[in-house]
């Protein structure tokens, strides 16, 4: 066999096994959900559906701060996600509320991208025993024990693996199904209408002049990892009362403060005897008047 | 005829003069096989660094006149070993004498040259720090030159066909070579194909798929020129394995435990694969101008096509060992004092990890559910499949002049030009499921006002979708441009063989955006200039280096020799550490001077009729140097550029290597190293934080920490046996002293609470047990008529499979505490120090080759 044969049938080879070394990291199809969706625990079924109200009830140190009180009994809760962490204000939580009382609770949960599988609208089914509820900052949460460095412990968030086995989804989310209508007044009561979503109308943040941001990190007054601001209005400029948190970790954190009027709406969660306003994202904020 | 045939056996011997000047070791043809294998399996994979496409650890020093240095690459390879703890920037690759080291860090990659093993084996010269050669002034961890002449190559056919346990389960290589012929030409050729697949890899969740070829063609002119042309390539696709806790390992009881894989709709994914493919072409002229002279030129011109895939979030981390996944984010088993529901948590994680390898693997399902629920919302994708590509374009030209002037004096003088165009971007390789993407710079969000323009990767094109291919948050290329004369000068008199070599060459860089950061937005200044921060060509940086080596070898008789070498050098910065942020911006880092490498060497050999012996001393001492790394900072929720300028190292050691001739079938070989390779001070370090673009300035107590990867203290006793045509071979293997690598942004002195008398507790950098590991190979050779021959080998590496050596790693770059509402400093329950990410050494396994030459 000449030289040149020995060459043509070598890139042959070559071009043989070229063909051959199939690529093996190829398109993959989306998976099929038709089944359950990938998310909690699809062999929760309901069995013992009691309302907020009634686990109150059954738990009357649901607010109390210092206090977890294990849910011990086979109970579940039917509500749908009014909040969650969608632009990092809301951390390690959500909140939820019932479609028919409009009762509402904040679920603390150690995950930084609960929005993905939480969206606002999302019914969801939660087992509650074994999880523990309590007071932090007198907001009813439900979690698992956390003991600070101070030995203090109260209801925290519960790792993701304790969250996704007491969890179901329930259909996708309907978000037109939330009621966001609720309007904040000085007549909302601390105890019941906590952790609800409502909005305040017709506000201005005081010291707002175009350039002061909710919550800059660069703010050489913050010390921590949160700012609160307060309302201009009377009766709402009570500071030991009425304000607004934001996180410094939220993606509108360095955003200004618009200077006018605002419709703002968000979480309204208890902070002992104060009302505080967790803002869930910049859409939440309606500049009214400027 | 007769001259054809002179002139054809003349031009193998001047091709192949190097290899001449290394005596070639007795091993048989199957031992030789069986080393290659061996190094190849560490060099190319288990050494690739993290997120890199370069070997981070290879010197493959293998000088045959040291019994240390030749048996040391492939005897330590399964430990990951590193030449004296250098990296392998300090050892220079050539091909037919042109130098083909990335130009932007300085290190080859081998595995460019994988699956080609007849192309390769025995056509390595390699010379030592203090040794000469024909190609170059030798680097501080050696230098060595790949014979590429067709005409070097035997005549015949050789079909190999492996199996093995190991990252491919199956090869198969064929060889053909016409040798030289009457009219002058020669052919060789190869064609290799490695595979695994998710099954049957040794590590679970990757695939190896691996075509290479090697061509080559040489034409002998006439008396005084020949040609050669050669182009190889070897398209790779290969999935990655990732370190992991010493708690993952525990949970999913397997130390080989790999994180990077997962599920999808039931079949096995992997989340890192990489493509390479390097297709070269080399053009050698070879001319002959007397009998005492000859010019060597090589131009060697090489498309690299280099991109690895990495899962990437802007939410909750979807790896399975995320640190808030493990039982031990719950509740410290080693010193807590945990509440019922602490350890009941802690149950909880560890019930979830062990009772089922789905929930210890990333799942695919819920990533694909996640994003398609945020599309549904109006909301970007927050995972996705990104692929980071690496190209080049590079074009290397050497020369060498070498006169041999007298029977005592030879002189070579040699000339390097290299020209290459680097392009770095990033491309989005799958959404999983999900239809929107911007490019915008999640990290920033939230330290700059909505809408500002500093979340935005490219102004130019603001808020872009971002499909299938298309590229995002970076876009760059990075221009170097070298040019480099060296000569070596040897003499020798009486007992005495003396060398002298010097080098000078020139480095100009620059960095050309093809994105507009909106953080580092382009401007016109006052004057009406325009400046680039991030878009367009950046300013050039220029660098003039050089340096020097001497070194005597003198003959005492009897045997006996010393050799004693002494080198200086200054070197020009890579451009993979000149500028502070290549994926943002044009700056280059401040401080940004050449390298000074002070070496010497002391060395003692013995040859004599059993013994053969060489003691090595060394020392090396690096100053002035760079270094730059970047890494996700969970504490600052950004990316971390870190620069550090001005370090300095010491790295010195001996080395012993003994060959005991017991009788002329066996052989007992000893070699053992204690080496140490550390900063010798602190270090000023810039980092950079891709959220805001702005640079921090510190110090960086990295003083004493060690080179990492690989064992600074080895010893190895090995025993081989041969007759008949059997080899056995049996080594004992013990590692020790193998540091992890170190997380500086945890040793910056801003970032660390100062003590009651001033001073800093710096942590103490993460190490491994070592341990001992015992190989052994087995062969037989068969030879037939017809000058055929037929070979099976099988190799075991591990026999003790011993699975608890670990050989690697890296801290993780996390503070323990935390700052609270109240702004306290807590100290979390998980500690990042005491879970460093490593990995561990494979459990027994082996190759079995059969080959057959014909």
């Amino acid at each position: 066999m000449t030289m040149r044969n020995y060459m043509k049938y070598l890139c042959g080879l070559c071009l043989l096994c070229v063909l051959c070394a199939a690529c093996q990291d190829g398109d993959w199809d989306a998976p099929d959900f038709a089944d359950g969706v990938p998310y909690g625990n699809n062999a929760l079924t309901e069995t013992n559906v009691i309302t907020i109200a009634q686990l109150k009830a059954k738990y009357p140190k649901y607010a109390e701060n210092y206090t977890t009180t294990e849910i011990t009994e086979d109970l579940q809760l039917r509500v749908r996600v009014t909040g969650n962490d969608v632009q990092g204000n809301l951390y390690n939580s959500i909140a939820v509320q019932e479609d028919a009382s409009g009762d509402a609770l904040i679920i603390a949960i150690s995950g930084n991208d609960l929005f993905a599988f939480l969206p606002v609208g999302q019914e969801i089914l939660v087992n509650l025993k074994g999880l523990y509820i309590g007071g932090y900052g007198q907001q009813p949460q439900l979690g698992t024990p956390y003991t600070n460095a101070s030995g203090s412990t109260y209801v925290s968030r519960m790792s993701n693996t304790i969250w996704l086995s007491h969890v179901k989804l329930l259909g996708t989310a309907k978000p037109e199904l939330v009621n966001d209508t609720i309007e904040f007044t000085s007549a909302c009561d601390l105890e019941k209408d906590c952790g609800k979503l409502m909005t305040i109308k017709g506000v201005s943040i005081k010291g707002a002049n175009g350039t002061v941001t909710w919550a800059s990190k660069d703010d050489p007054t913050v010390r921590s990892n949160s700012v609160s601001k307060y309302f201009a209005e009377s009766p709402y400029s009570t500071q030991s009362k009425y304000m607004v948190y934001t996180s410094t970790y939220a993606d509108f954190a360095n955003t200004p403060i618009p200077q006018g009027k605002m419709n703002l709406t968000g979480i309204w969660k208890r902070y002992n005897n104060a009302w505080e306003l967790v803002i869930r994202s910049i859409d939440d904020i309606e500049v009214v008047e400027n | 005829m007769t001259k054809k045939l002179t002139l054809v056996a003349m031009f193998l011997g001047m091709a192949s003069l190097g290899f001449a000047q290394n005596a070639k070791d007795t091993t048989s043809e199957g031992e030789d096989a069986l080393k290659q294998d061996n190094a190849a399996f560490v060099f190319t994979e288990s050494q690739l660094g993290e997120d890199d496409d370069m070997t981070q650890n290879v010197i493959m020093v293998n000088s045959n006149n040291n019994v240390y240095s030749s048996n040391v690459g492939y005897l330590f390879s399964p430990a990951r070993f590193k030449f004296r703890g250098y990296n392998s920037r300090y050892n220079d690759i050539y091909f037919n004498g042109v130098q083909v080291n990335n130009a932007e860090n300085g290190q080859f990659n081998y595995s460019t040259i994988g699956g080609m093993n007849r192309a390769v084996n025995n056509h390595i010269d390699a010379s030592g720090a203090f040794e000469t050669n024909t190609f170059s002034m030798a680097n501080i961890g050696g230098s060595s030159n790949y014979e590429f002449r067709a005409g070097s190559y035997a005549a015949g056919h050789n079909l190999t066909l492996s199996a093995a346990n190991r990252n491919y389960t199956a090869r198969a290589m064929y060889a053909f070579g016409t040798g030289m012929t009457q009219k002058g030409w020669a052919f060789f050729g190869t064609v290799g194909y490695r595979w695994s697949n998710m099954n049957t890899a040794a590590v679970e969740g990757t695939f190896y798929n691996s075509l290479s070829y090697f061509l080559s063609l040489q034409k002998v002119i006439n008396d005084h020129h020949s040609l050669n042309l050669a182009t190889w390539g070897n398209p790779t696709e290969r999935a990655q394995q990732g370190a992991s806790t010493d708690e993952a390992y525990w949970l999913a009881n397997d130390y080989q435990y790999n994180p990077y894989w997962g599920y999808q709709d039931g079949k096995k994914r992997a989340s890192r694969v990489v493509n390479n493919y390097e297709p070269t072409a080399m053009l050698t002229w070879d001319y002959k101008i007397n009998d005492r002279m000859k010019l060597t030129t090589s131009l060697v011109g090489k498309y690299a096509m280099y991109s690895s895939s990495k899962l990437n979030y802007s939410g909750t981390n979807p790896h399975p060992d995320y640190w808030k996944n493990f039982p031990s984010y719950n509740y410290d088993v080693w010193g807590g004092t945990g509440t019922d529901s602490e350890v009941a948590a802690w149950w909880e994680a560890y019930d979830f990890w062990t009772a089922s390898k789905h929930n210890r693997q990333i799942n695919f399902d819920q990533l694909y559910f996640a994003n398609q629920q945020l599309n549904a919302s109006g909301h970007d994708a927050i995972y996705y499949i990104e692929r980071r590509h690496n190209d080049h374009l590079t074009v290397n030209l050497g020369s060498t002049f070498d006169w041999n002037v007298n029977k005592s004096s030879k002189l070579q003088l040699g000339l390097q030009l290299g020209s290459n165009k680097g392009m770095h971007y990033e491309t989005m390789d799958d959404l999983l499921g999900a239809k929107y993407f911007h490019n915008r710079n999640t990290y920033a969000e939230g330290t700059y006002a909505d809408g500002a323009p500093q979340i935005y990767y490219d102004l130019n094109n603001k808020d872009g979708l971002v499909g299938k291919g298309d590229r995002f948050r970076y876009d760059y290329n990075l221009f170097v441009e070298t040019a480099k004369l060296w000569g070596t000068w040897t003499k020798d008199y009486g007992i005495s063989h003396n060398f002298l070599t010097a080098k000078i060459g020139g480095t100009e860089m620059w960095r050309d955006g093809k994105m507009n950061n909106g953080i580092f937005a382009n401007y016109t200044d006052e004057s009406g200039k325009q400046i680039n921060l991030s878009y367009g060509k950046s300013e050039k940086a220029r660098f003039l280096d050089g340096g020097f080596k001497m070194g005597t070898n003198l003959n005492l008789g009897g045997g006996s020799a010393l050799s004693m070498g002494v080198g200086y050098e200054a070197r020009a910065p890579y451009a993979n550490v000149a500028f502070v942020s290549p994926e943002m911006n044009n700056n280059f880092v401040r401080d940004l001077v050449n390298e000074k490498i002070f070496s010497a060497e002391l060395g003692y050999a013995y040859t004599g009729r059993w013994l053969q012996m060489n003691l090595t001393g060394y020392f090396t001492h690096t100053y002035d140097g760079t270094e730059w790394q970047q890494f996700y900072n969970d504490n600052e929720n950004s990316f971390t550029y870190n620069s550090l300028t001005g370090v300095e190292k010491n790295y010195y050691g001996a080395e012993l290597g003994m060959k005991f001739k017991v009788t002329n079938n066996f052989t007992i070989t000893a070699i053992g190293t204690i080496a140490e390779a550390k900063y010798a001070s602190d270090t000023h370090v810039t980092y950079m934080l891709s959220n805001s673009g702005i640079e921090y300035h510190d110090l960086c107590f990295n003083k004493d920490m060690r080179e990492s990867g690989t064992p600074l203290a080895a010893a190895s006793l090995g025993l081989r046996y041969s007759i008949k045509g059997w080899w056995f071979n049996l080594n004992g293997n013990y590692y020790d002293r193998i540091y992890l690598s170190y997380s500086p942004n945890m040793r910056y002195k801003g970032l660390m609470s100062q003590n009651a008398d001033g001073s800093y507790t710096v942590m103490d950098q993460a190490k491994s047990d070592g341990g001992f590991m015992l190989d052994g190979s087995i062969g037989k050779g068969f030879r037939m008529n017809h000058g055929r021959y037929l070979s099976i080998n099988l190799m075991v590496t591990n026999i003790t499979n011993n699975r608890k050596l670990c050989t690697g790693g890296y801290e993780q770059s996390r503070n323990t505490s935390y700052t609270t509402r109240e702004g306290q400093d807590v100290n979390r329950t998980y500690n990042f120090q005491r879970n460093p990410k490593k990995f561990y050494a494979q459990g027994i396994n082996g190759m079995l080759n059969l080959s057959y030459r014909f």
